[in-house]
């Protein structure tokens, strides 16, 4: 137990200088609710009211798309306001849930995947929304989604916890 | 692992975001550690018994499942 937990800080120490300063975080949620928006509208301008021509849509997807990316790297990887050992173990703790949580995905679409083709008891159709939800869901984007939000969930008790304390 | 933090908080009349403050963590952290939700590294340990000038041993104790 002691000699895991003095490892456990080793790694702490070593974690810390990844992390980008505290007001990325900011930034990371300008971003992303801008991102989504701008997503959202940019849809509908290009199917409804084609303001923008078809030829630039594309690049403009893939910047916005980039965009999005960007604001949940920052948003896993910005301090908190007071960053210490609690954080640094509340981060390792997620990461180890996400990792758990990416496998389970990841064997259970493949086995599901397996089970079609071999019982050839899906249509097509159901087979091609199959391939978009595991190419969803196993990505480094949405680990990094569960990841943000498993982490959210954690801190988020543990402000709790202090609020009941008053 | 016990610790007697919140006694000795009481006994100097300091509250968790004082003892936070003077040991660089967040108030989250000794709120934690108070509930036993959460085992402090040997430095803030030292920290916490430096600040209520006990020995660290005087401040956490091992339980017989540990």
């Amino acid at each position: 137990m002691f000699i895991l937990h003095s490892r456990n800080i080793i790694i702490i120490i070593k974690m810390k200088s990844y992390l980008l300063p505290n007001y990325f975080q900011r930034i990371g949620w300008i971003i992303f609710i801008t991102g989504f928006v701008v997503f959202f509208a940019g849809l509908f301008a290009f199917n409804n009211l084609r303001i923008i021509p078809q030829a630039y849509s594309r690049y403009l997807t893939l910047i916005i798309y980039l965009f999005i990316y960007l604001s949940v790297l920052f948003l896993g990887l910005s301090k908190e306001k007071i960053e210490d050992e609690l954080t640094m173990s509340t981060r390792i703790n997620s990461l180890a849930i996400t990792a758990y949580i990416s496998f389970i995905v990841f064997l259970v679409f493949e086995f599901a995947f397996s089970i079609a083709i071999a019982f050839r008891f899906l249509t097509t159709d159901s087979y091609r929304i199959l391939g978009i939800i595991k190419k969803i869901l196993i990505n480094p984007y949405s680990l990094f989604l569960i990841y943000i939000i498993i982490f959210r969930i954690k801190i988020f008790k543990y402000n709790k916890g202090i609020k009941d304390e008053e | 692992m016990k610790n007697n933090i919140r006694v000795e908080r009481a006994r100097l009349k300091i509250s968790q975001q004082q003892l936070a403050d003077l040991t660089n963590v967040s108030r989250q952290t000794i709120n934690a550690i108070e509930l036993g939700k959460f085992i402090p590294s040997t430095l803030l340990s030292l920290k916490i018994s430096r600040i209520f000038n006990l020995t660290v041993n005087e401040i956490f104790e091992l339980e017989n499942n540990d």
